[in-house]
């Protein structure tokens, strides 16, 4: 199952700068700020709109405790391509929260800089998301905080967690011609498919997105779609693939999930096979490349 | 204008935005690496001089033995621990012969204090921040002498190579910081050679002539069909039905765009829903093309009504009139007496529309998004639009190629410039028979 980091950079000074902090700890290249020399000084953080809003009380207790001011600015769109250009002007924040798949890009336009954690510090994270926003083996942010998918059952209807995905198939069949459920199991799915929320599925015979190398790092050259792992994870049987039909054609496999077009809809409990064989046809049809 | 005809002949693009000085310094502030099992001191930045001016001082507390350090560029000396006070963080809080800087004076002089390195044994001080320091080993340096990036370890060096702006080694290994430097006209011809990227070109272009044509056209001959036939007299209720034709001009594209694209969803569209089908239209190149010139027909076909409304009624009725007496049947009349007129008045429109439709960036990007994409070529799908396509190579999420975007995007300018003066030169030309 894949985590994602998703707050990265901001712990950065929040945890390591004790006091006094004001400058860029993040970005060299980012000018002194604007606080006239003898004021205290001026700690800018950029996020997101739903970052931003949960950091705005620890930023203000960690002002207040080391008597500088603390900026938390809400960058609503475009987060990655805006910092990246505004740390090029020199204007950019000391401290960006983002998600950890940004590091590449902003280390090759130099926008970051090595977060340096002692080995107790860093024992003090979850080594898979240390090894997130680590990048050519140096670390360049803090995690704060981990996503993950969870499936979540009606306890009432399914009183027993399936061990399986084929218990949970026969369970809701079950349910479904009692007539006390409507739907087997309902995934977000948009119309040019969900990688990230299919991915557990699309994983579960040992299919993968791109293969590692000798040190643990991403090889690009080695694409795991259409693998017979990937394909053979909906075609078992014909359970999974009744339950989740495969997304539409990945159209934009190498793009992960289009977060722009959320047309979420919610997965017909059994639809025909003939849905089912369409798109995996398809899938197979673009597989050999 | 001008700034993007000369970012065509550059490299500007992710990992090439700064000059070579940015990219050295952020290669060597990058391949700092933490001493294994080297302590984390406290810091404070103190100097012997002026606050603003005197050169720096790092006093670094070792947290273990509270033993304070004085270190410059020269290198690391123990203070004694009369001369200096330390609270209980660690911090200094006053020492001999020291001015310590408070928050707001070392905030002005970050810049300095990040640069300075303390030289120690094992690697060299540096801050983190503006109370913390660490020691540290810079793994690359770059040389002046040979112009290259060497690894302090292993030896490997990247020598700079000015033509693509960046750090390339002797097996080909690029550094992935790289500067910006003038690559002459290849972004250009790569859009000819590299085959890549020609096929798709030529396809995207020959796509974008189709749907500028079909959008302009077939908005016209509707357009020009519903004037024609609220035209006669003999209608009634003509105000009534020229307001409900002219309803779709008074929305917004934009949000129509959007009600559009929802309407050809598969699963719950109206149009799927309405007429029963099971069309994947924005999953197959053809169905997604026909779907965003119906939308465009459905958008532009207004203008064309009200322009050619307002043509029509401005040619006198004797024309035709006396076309009739001269016993022309209605259809010639039309063909050979209202039409031309029309089109004399009409064709600078078609051709403006034409311009406009070859450009329209949001007729895309609000309803397909380009969609459907090859499976090999995530960048250029089968509706795109080549100002789509320049867009998503600029700002798309593979990576900003601002250089190679302004490239196409020239291109473009080109393109439509050679065919509005072609049109406009043919208009003149007719205006000039029929005047």
């Amino acid at each position: 199952m894949r985590i994602r980091t998703a707050g990265v950079v901001t712990a950065l000074a929040l945890a390591l700068a004790a006091s006094g902090c004001s400058g860029s700890t993040d970005d060299p290249e980012t000018p002194p700020s604007a606080a006239p020399a003898g004021a205290g000084g001026k700690l800018v953080i950029w996020g997101d709109d739903k970052r931003a809003a949960a950091l705005k009380p620890f930023a203000e207790k960690f002002g207040q405790q080391n008597g500088v001011t603390v900026e938390v600015q809400a960058i609503s769109k475009d987060q990655q391509t805006t910092f990246v250009t505004a740390s090029q002007q020199g204007s950019g924040p000391d401290v960006m929260v983002g998600a950890h798949d940004w590091i590449g890009n902003l280390v090759q336009n130099g926008a970051i800089d090595p977060v340096q954690l002692t080995a107790e510090q860093q024992q003090g994270l979850a080594p898979n998301a240390v090894k997130a926003v680590t990048f050519n083996g140096n670390v360049y942010g803090v995690p704060y905080a981990t996503e993950n998918l969870a499936l979540i059952r009606n306890t009432k209807l399914a009183p027993q967690a399936p061990a399986t995905i084929e218990d949970l198939v026969a369970s809701g069949k079950k349910l479904k011609e009692d007539k006390k459920a409507s739907e087997i199991l309902c995934l977000q799915v948009g119309q040019n498919g969900d990688a990230y929320h299919a991915y557990p599925l699309f994983s579960s015979a040992g299919g993968y997105l791109f293969g590692t190398t000798a040190n643990g790092d991403y090889d690009k050259n080695d694409l795991g779609i259409g693998k017979p792992e990937s394909i053979a994870a909906f075609a078992d049987g014909g359970h999974r693939r009744t339950v989740l039909p495969l997304p539409r054609p990945p159209a934009r496999a190498r793009q992960v999930p289009d977060s722009r077009h959320p047309v979420p809809h919610r997965v017909p409990a059994v639809p025909g096979a003939l849905h089912g064989d369409h798109r995996l046809h398809q899938l197979q049809r673009r597989a050999p490349r | 204008m001008l700034y993007t005809a000369t970012t065509a002949f550059t490299n500007f693009s992710d990992g090439h935005r700064g000059d070579k000085q940015d990219a050295v310094v952020a290669i060597q502030t990058a391949s700092v690496i933490r001493v294994p099992g080297s302590t984390e001191y406290a810091l404070t930045v103190a100097t012997t001089g002026d606050p603003a001016t005197g050169a720096l001082t790092f006093l670094v507390t070792d947290p273990a033995t509270k033993v304070v350090s004085a270190g410059t560029t020269d290198g690391l000396e123990a203070l004694p621990a009369s001369d200096v006070t330390v609270n209980a963080t660690g911090r200094v809080t006053a020492a001999a012969g020291y001015t310590l800087l408070n928050g707001g004076q070392a905030s002005a002089r970050s810049r300095e204090i990040t640069d300075l390195a303390v030289p120690t044994p094992g690697g060299a001080i540096r801050s983190q921040g503006l109370s913390r320091a660490y020691e540290g080993k810079a793994g690359r340096a770059y040389d002046a002498g040979c112009d290259c990036v060497r690894d302090t370890t292993t030896g490997k060096t990247w020598t700079a190579d000015e033509k693509v702006g960046a750090f390339v080694a002797a097996d080909g290994e690029r550094l992935a910081q790289g500067w910006r430097v003038g690559v002459g006209l290849s972004n250009f011809t790569r859009l000819v050679t590299d085959s890549a990227i020609s096929g798709s070109f030529a396809r995207t272009l020959i796509w974008n002539l189709i749907f500028a044509l079909a959008s302009t056209g077939g908005t016209f001959v509707l357009g020009l069909g519903c004037a024609l036939a609220l035209h006669s007299p003999r209608v009634r209720g003509r105000g009534l039905y020229r307001t409900l034709l002219v309803l779709p001009y008074a929305m917004p594209s934009f949000a129509m765009l959007l009600v559009w694209r929802d309407m050809f969803n598969t699963d719950f569209g109206l149009i799927n829903n309405l007429f029963g089908l099971d069309v994947d239209w924005f999953g197959g190149a053809a169905s997604a093309r026909i779907a965003v010139i119906l939308v465009q027909l459905w958008l532009g076909y207004p203008y064309m009504f009200l322009v050619a409304t307002g043509a029509l009624q401005a040619i006198p009725p004797e024309l035709s009139e006396a076309s009739r007496i001269d016993g022309a049947s209605p259809w010639q009349s039309l063909k050979q007496v209202t039409l031309p007129l029309l089109l004399i008045a009409l064709t600078p429109l078609l051709i403006s529309s034409f311009a406009f439709n070859f450009n329209n960036f949001n007729a895309i990007y609000l309803t397909t998004d380009g969609a459907p994409f090859p499976a090999d070529n995530p960048a250029n799908g089968a509706t795109d639009l080549l100002i789509t396509y320049t867009y998503r190579l600029a700002f798309g999420g593979s990576g900003a190629q601002y250089g190679f975007a302004a490239a196409v995007s020239i291109f473009i300018f080109v393109i439509v410039a050679v065919l509005s003066t072609v049109s406009f030169r043919r208009t003149r030309r007719q205006e000039e028979v029929y005047s």
